[in-house]
């Protein structure tokens, strides 16, 4: 194997770095073991050829997936060009391709430089990720009722109560009450 | 459409119902307060007794209330054709598929940290029925969050995102989640009406737990349509999916005395009816301009902000000359309730305070009559308990002076012809008079459901509906008191000033009431039940078989909190053909679609479910979930340095010793910060395993199990 024979010395990290891909092209949902170690392989492969001196394989290998990533959403974005979408960002294109199930549905395609197929490009056109619709706003009414004078009253004996002795004094005035009221009943 | 009602009404109040309404119940009152004030004369009348009386002739005049509703339910029930009701606005044979509405109506939503599952199913039902029938064009459906729970957000907008693809409903199905969840759930519903309100003439409101079906929403929209006067439009929703013994008891209750009960209720209050916070359609226009919530005097837990807002909401509509309607007799409304004791009780408290808070408004706001009878009805469901108490106390008291003064008693003459000669005769008689009010309705819905076989077969046949209603009138007569004493509880602290703390509504019972927890909450009512009968023991045996089933309840209130919360207790009377509803024996389209979405898939190994940051850990983990939260981001981040420098030692933390190091207050800083989870994504899947941390390794293994588990699954 052409690979190997130039292969970084620890097989072990790279096997880490084959891995880790791997399962993050399962967390992309490419389902497809065999769509999924393909590319796994060449991004690995590619990783390998080009990895500097004292970094992560496993590092390099998800940053090289990433910028694939990138580059593959751009170009989904441009030939499907939908001036409705409200600007580009990852995030939406990414939420797209998910909600078209394009990993699903075309899985030769996904991270592919080829050309795409007019459906997929239907579906990604087709598809939107409308969080809340554009505001349109309303005025709300002021209060109907008022309570001025019976606020100031209440607030003002509020402000009495909040006294903590005053409190305690009323609270045990009320029970002392109610107390003698019940011994004078039972008498 | 203008916000000033129109000058004629189309709708089909007036008659003499409401007259006669109030007149029986004047003298309903009157008489039984006559017969006690005799009584209590011929005894020999003392400021105890003036004390009874008064709190006799308020509580009397209070279950008076309770007995003529479903009186007069029953009276039109068994007439047919209520010629009051709002639904004959609208012709009910006709097709829904076919009636042309020409309005758009925003379906609202709100969600405070419920379950996102049962949530959406609800949601998700409701799309597909007013899909099936052609009519979703009028109609956008708006999920509002204020979930404040870190993993019940990202949940959320996972199954918001699903179900929106799955419906094909991006674009008609909407998530907003408040970043400030002030003024709860009112100020949720304010936050959708300030930004979107413009756009729809109704929005129909939904709680977390309500379902409603295709045609009952587009013939609320029709009627509300075709009546340009009415402001709000309110449904009487059936409990369903109760599983517990007292679940199943309450939605029991509610759907075989609710139709009598609603079709009174209507009867009275006509336009001036009610709204309840869900299952309503509500005209936009004039519930902008006119029913902005006032400030109550003072602070919480009286004053302040309002609460209970649905009330004060139909007040103002009221008040600004637009009518409120109940369609009771519209099927296809729904909603859940508590499955325990202890829930409901909790629900109570809050309801309690909400309740309360209203005697501002009784007291010194400018309203209409009907709306301050909604209000003091609301009031009295909680003032009742402690006037209840006090009653016993006083008759406890007295009792105990007549016995302790060792006089015999000269019975005076009574000053009524027709009165029994003896005291106790005459008191058996009023016995009898309060329990006819009380029990009264069972015995009305048992003559109904005579009368209407086919409404019994709902309720597994009549001779189980009456088996039903006898199981029912055991259990609350016996949950009664120690309901009274919660209540009472609740009332008191309240005017001590203890506020209520917004939590979310309990729908899932779990293993029910563990022994220690029921204990707690109702040990107190054991000690009452066994004080207050050692008491009545001492005083006189005869009171104490007088309050004997008050004690019983009492004394019982721990085992019957524990057993009424189980699935099995439920079940058990379900396998028996007991506490059957419409719902159970003839379950409609959307209540067979709810029960399949919310059906449990196949269970995750038990070793596998120990993660509960299973939110924060799929933004840092899974591509799609990190992408779609940072899509929904308002704001993208934060641009202050110091912020900035607060949310990366977060970062550092997080990485470090993993999500149980952070509070959720934390986790939530994070999941608010776009950079934040984007620059967490990258390092944990750019990190060699070895490196990880080992709760970062164990959730990455968690995680993908997970994810094969869900692939499996699909």
């Amino acid at each position: 194997m052409a690979t190997l024979s130039n292969a970084h010395p620890d097989l072990a990290a790279w096997d880490r770095a084959y891995r880790k891909v791997a399962l993050l092209l399962r967390a992309y949902q490419v389902e497809n073991a065999y769509v999924r170690h393909e590319l796994a392989r060449e991004i690995v492969q590619e990783t390998l050829h080009a990895l500097p001196e004292g970094h992560e394989p496993e590092a390099l290998a998800v940053e090289n997936l990433r910028r694939r990533l990138s580059a593959w959403l751009r170009r989904l974005n441009d030939a499907t060009d939908d001036k409705g979408r409200n600007g580009y960002t990852e995030a939406r294109m990414l939420t797209i391709v998910q909600a078209s199930r394009i990993v699903q549905r075309w899985p030769q395609h996904f991270l592919g430089t080829g050309e795409f197929e007019p459906e997929l490009l239907q579906a990604v056109r087709e598809a939107r990720i409308v969080g809340v619709p554009n505001l349109h706003r309303a005025s709300i009414g002021v209060p109907q009722i008022q309570f001025e004078t019976v606020s100031d009253v209440a607030e003002g004996t509020r402000r009495l109560f909040s006294n903590s002795i005053l409190r305690i004094c009323t609270f045990v005035a009320i029970v002392g009450a109610g107390i003698a009221t019940v011994i004078y009943l039972a008498r | 459409m203008s916000a000033e009602p129109q000058s004629t009404s189309t709708t089909p109040a007036g008659g003499f119902a409401r007259p006669l309404f109030f007149g029986l119940h004047a003298v309903l009152t009157v008489c039984a307060g006559a017969i006690y004030w005799d009584l209590l004369n011929r005894a020999g009348f003392t400021a105890t007794s003036f004390l009874l009386l008064v709190l006799f002739v308020i509580l009397f005049a209070h279950i008076t209330f309770g007995f003529l509703q479903p009186l007069f339910g029953l009276v039109i029930a068994l007439r047919g054709n209520d010629p009051r009701s709002i639904t004959r606005t609208v012709d009910l044979d006709q097709d829904p598929a076919t009636i042309k509405l020409t309005s758009r109506t925003a379906l609202i939503f709100p969600i405070y940290n419920e379950d996102p599952d049962r949530f959406f199913a609800g949601v998700e039902t409701v799309y597909r029925r007013l899909k099936a029938l052609g009519q979703i064009e009028h109609y956008d459906v708006f999920v509002l969050s204020d979930s404040t729970d870190a993993d019940n957000w990202i949940a959320e907008e996972i199954a918001w995102n699903e179900t929106a693809v799955r419906l094909g409903a991006h674009g008609k199905l909407f998530y907003r989640r408040r970043r400030n969840n002030i003024n709860q759930k009112s100020g949720n519903v304010s936050d959708f009406c300030r930004r979107w309100a413009g756009s729809y003439d109704y929005m129909l409101c939904f709680d977390a737990d309500s379902l409603m079906s295709g045609e009952c929403i587009v013939r609320m929209t029709e009627m509300i349509e075709r009546n340009p006067q009415v402001g709000i439009l309110q449904t009487m929703p059936g409990l369903l999916n109760g599983r517990t013994l007292l679940a199943r008891l309450q939605q029991f209750t509610n759907r075989v005395h609710g139709h009598l009960s609603g079709a009174g209720l209507n009867a009275w209050q006509q336009d001036y009816g009610n709204y309840w916070g869900h299952n309503a359609i509500i005209r936009l226009k004039p519930f902008l301009k006119y029913c902005t919530l006032p400030e109550l005097p003072g602070v919480e837990p009286l004053g302040g902000r309002v609460l209970s807002h649905d009330f004060v909401e139909a007040m103002l509509m009221h008040k600004a000359g637009y009518e409120v309607w109940l369609a009771y007799d519209l099927c296809g409304s729904y909603e859940e309730m508590p499955p325990t004791l202890i829930d409901m009780a909790k629900r109570d408290r809050r309801w309690c305070q909400g309740n309360l808070q209203h005697a501002w408004l009784v007291l010194f706001g400018k309203i209409p009559y009907l709306s301050r009878i909604h209000m003091v009805n609301g009031i009295m469901g909680y003032i009742s308990s402690p006037l209840w108490l006090l009653f016993l106390g006083l008759v406890t008291l007295a009792t105990y002076r007549w016995v302790g003064s060792d006089l015999t008693l000269v019975v005076r003459d009574s000053a009524f012809s027709f009165m029994p000669e003896t005291l106790a005769e005459q008191g058996l008689l009023l016995l009898g008079l309060t329990a006819f009010m009380i029990f009264g309705p069972k015995l009305m819905t048992l003559a109904w459901l005579a009368f209407r076989p086919g409404v019994a077969r709902s309720f597994g046949g009549w001779p189980r509906a009456a088996a039903s209603v006898l199981c029912e009138i055991f259990f609350f007569t016996l949950i009664a008191p120690s309901m009274m004493l919660f209540h009472s509880g609740f009332v008191l602290t309240i005017l001590l000033g203890q506020k209520v703390k917004w939590s979310t509504q309990v729908r899932d019972s779990g293993d029910g009431t563990p022994w220690r927890a029921a204990l707690a909450a109702q040990g107190g009512h054991l000690v009452v039940g066994l004080l207050w009968g050692a008491l009545a023991w001492t005083v006189s045996p005869t009171l104490f078989w007088w309050m004997s089933p008050v004690l019983l309840g009492w004394l019982l209130a721990v085992p019957l909190s524990v057993y009424t919360s189980r699935e099995s207790a439920g079940q058990w009377f379900r396998r028996r053909g007991l506490l059957l509803t419409p719902e159970e024996t003839e379950p409609s389209p959307e209540v067979c679609e709810l029960r399949s979405l919310t059906a449990e898939g196949p269970q995750m190994p038990a070793h596998m479910e120990r993660f509960e940051d299973i939110g924060l850990l799929g933004v840092v983990l899974d591509p799609y979930i990190n992408a779609l939260h940072g899509l929904l981001m308002r704001e993208k981040s934060q641009p202050d340095p110091n912020v900035r420098e607060t949310l990366r030692k977060l970062e550092h933390k997080l990485l470090q010793e993993g999500a149980e190091a952070l509070n959720n207050a934390e986790k939530m800083r994070l999941l608010l910060d776009y950079e934040s989870i984007v620059r967490l994504h990258k390092q944990v899947w750019s990190q060699p395993d070895h490196r990880l941390s080992p709760w970062w390794q164990q959730a990455s293994r968690s995680y993908t199990y997970r994810m094969l588990f869900h692939q499996r699954g699909e």
